[in-house]
């Protein structure tokens, strides 16, 4: 019986309509992006997709909410309110369905969403994982909880005014926190929001017990707003407060043992790939997989020109900002900010990818990065000064490296290569500054 | 001046009124600070966007069917009361607002055109959506610079010297105001088909 109504409610209601919209909506954040050549704000992998759908959810969550209570008012803008009071079934079984309709146009309006970004994505990354889905499912549950709290506030305020009044108080909840907190980030209570605040990376994931804490939460609101549509006394909605109490009651502790921006490292993305092809191993990060194969070939001409060096390295591994030291003397690291996603490392030939792999003679940026000294190590390394991907506008820092790179010269040939070796002893630990090492290690 | 009081208490205008100004008074007060003029911009798109979807609702009357066959001249009166909409909420928010009126004419302009283009397309009932939706989304998503597409979607949080967001607001603002003015409100689905339509039994 209700499965047949239900069916009429889909066909029937705004559901569809509000589903068609949210999807509509959905779409054209992730397009417009890509047409403004920011795509890759959330196509190079599924967590990101993932991640910045959650961050629309700052205008799809209002939205829902004002359709849920334009919905809920339906049959008193009929004027069959009192007529359809008059029937025996209970309230329940004439709101309940077209609640489901609702939540069911909800979830398809988020699922087309994701599905159209899906197309691109597919198309970036070779790293498949599941890992994602919380963070989807808990997005479309959010959304499906502002529906039906849209529904229940719509039948406890039955005004004309009460939709629009709702989407502002919507848009208000989620943007004051931001605009009003000196800080960019909320801390743990901005968790209990549905939307992000920012984007991620691609090794970055929602923890799962934040997830977890989450869905619990918006499950709780969306029951609170399907009591309060189902009730058959208004004052009796009262009761609806209840299960969503019972959601931050088991949210926040949750929550607690979560780091405080709810955000964890992916494992599986940074995970090594490497080749076994016999020749000198260069491995990537599973997020980056695709990139693998041109980075092969100028990863190993660098590890040629490297062999200047005593104690030269035989592996070239590709290293995220959070990786930590100390990093094996027998191995290069090349730091995962010189992949482009989309574009994958970069390109020219590969000759500017040698020069990244050889910057800081095979060591990744340390903080402070000496960007002046890298290049220079990485320069006498590769036999040319600028070496290709180096120049820099004139001006005060071009002429400050290119005096450095001439009192290199200076030197004879075995200090040349004892001050570029120390290089890479400092940038193996990440400790002591490289321009010192440059100028010989003695002042 | 008898039609005039009639014609507002047709609109909910005695309730309406209220209503709106009260809720812009509280989104600026919750969020306006002089000195973050990006920040006030979003709350005076909020507290424009209550506005138009609150007074919005009173761009039908209960039966407009019944309505049409009186014998006044219904562009004029639609068209003043648009342009009433929009006079009253650019004081609204401009008396409230530490936004530079500019920036508070040209978005309301072009959020009451919106409005008036709701209303025509779905019914009054319904104006509320895309002003609300669009200064909604666009307080939400920081303002786009780059290619005039962009600027297009986002051209109520726009700088104030942005030509490409003033030409949107005044193309929106024209449209609406003609299409409300000839057309009016499109009728609910009762009165479409219930009184025309005869039983086919």
């Amino acid at each position: 019986m209700i499965s047949r109504i239900l069916g009429i409610e889909l066909r029937r209601s705004s559901a569809a309509v509000t589903g068609a919209a949210i999807a509509a909506v959905g779409v054209a954040g992730l397009w417009t992006l890509v047409l403004s050549s920011q795509g890759e704000l959330w196509d190079a992998q599924w967590t990101m997709l993932a991640a910045f759908q959650r961050i629309m959810l700052v205008a799809l969550w209002p939205l829902a909410l004002g359709a849920g209570a334009w919905q809920s008012r339906r049959d008193r803008r009929c004027g069959t309110e009192e007529l359809l009071g008059t029937t025996p079934l209970p309230t329940w079984r004439r709101t309940l369905p077209a609640a489901l309709a609702l939540a069911v146009c909800l979830l398809l309006g988020y699922a087309v969403t994701l599905a159209s970004g899906a197309v691109r994505v597919l198309g970036a990354t070779g790293y498949l994982h599941a890992g994602w889905l919380p963070m989807a499912g808990v997005g479309a549950l959010s959304l499906v909880a502002a529906g039906c709290l849209g529904m229940g506030t719509g039948r406890l305020v039955p005004s004309a005014y009460t939709p629009p009044l709702l989407v502002v108080a919507g848009f208000l909840v989620l943007i004051v926190p931001v605009q009003l907190s000196k800080s960019s980030t909320s801390g743990r209570a901005g968790l209990l929001f549905p939307n992000l605040t920012t984007t991620i990376d691609e090794f970055t994931t929602i923890a799962d017990s934040v997830s977890l804490a989450q869905s619990l939460w918006f499950a709780g609101l969306a029951v609170s707003g399907l009591l309060a549509v189902m009730v058959a006394r208004r004052r009796s909605a009262v009761v609806a407060v209840a299960p969503a109490l019972l959601g931050v009651a088991v949210a926040v502790p949750l929550l607690g043992v979560a780091p405080a921006s709810g955000l964890q490292r992916d494992k599986g993305a940074v995970a090594e790939v490497c080749t076994h092809d016999g020749g000198p191993v260069v491995c990537v990060t599973k997020a980056h997989e695709k990139g693998l194969g041109t980075l092969v070939g100028p990863a190993r001409r660098a590890l040629t020109l490297l062999a200047k060096l005593p104690g030269a390295p035989t592996s070239v591994h590709e290293v995220t900002d959070a990786r930590t030291g100390p990093q094996p003397s027998h191995e290069a690291w090349l730091s995962s900010a010189n992949y482009r996603p989309g574009h994958g490392w970069a390109a020219d030939g590969g000759n500017e990818l040698v020069i990244s792999v050889l910057a800081g003679a095979g060591t990744r940026p340390c903080e402070p990065v000496d960007y002046a000294t890298r290049a220079i190590a990485a320069a006498w390394l590769y036999g040319r000064y600028p070496a290709p991907g180096q120049s820099l506008p004139p001006g005060e820092a071009a002429d400050q490296r290119d005096s450095a790179w001439r009192a290199l010269q200076a030197q004879p040939a075995e200090e040349q290569a004892r001050r570029i070796a120390s290089i890479r002893t400092a940038g193996l630990s990440c400790h002591g500054a490289l321009a010192r090492e440059l100028d010989g290690g003695a002042s | 001046m008898r039609l005039v009081v009639l014609y507002l208490r047709s609109r909910r205008a005695p309730m309406a009124l209220p209503v709106a100004a009260v809720g812009v008074a509280a989104v600026i007060l919750l969020g306006d600070d002089p000195w973050n003029l990006p920040r006030s911009l979003t709350f005076a798109l909020l507290a424009l966007a209550l506005g138009a979807g609150v007074l919005g609702n009173g761009l039908g009357g209960a039966q407009d069917v019944l309505e049409r066959t009186a014998a006044i001249p219904w562009v004029r009166w639609r068209t003043a009361h648009v342009l009433a909409v929009a006079t009253v909420l650019f004081m609204a928010v401009a008396a409230t607002s530490s936004v530079p009126s500019g920036v508070v004419l040209r978005d309301a302009a072009g959020l009451v055109g919106l409005t008036a283009l709701a209303s025509v397309t779905f019914g009054s009932q319904l104006a509320w959506t895309l002003p609300v939706a669009w200064a909604g989304t666009a307080a939400a998503v920081p303002a786009l610079g780059g290619p005039g597409i962009l600027r297009v979607l986002t051209w109520p949080a726009q700088p104030p010297d942005s030509t490409v967001a003033a030409v949107t607001a005044t193309v929106l603002a024209g449209v609406g105001l003609a299409a409300y003015a000839t057309r009016g409100s499109r009728l609910s689905t009762w009165d479409r088909t219930g009184q025309s339509r005869t039983p086919k039994w």
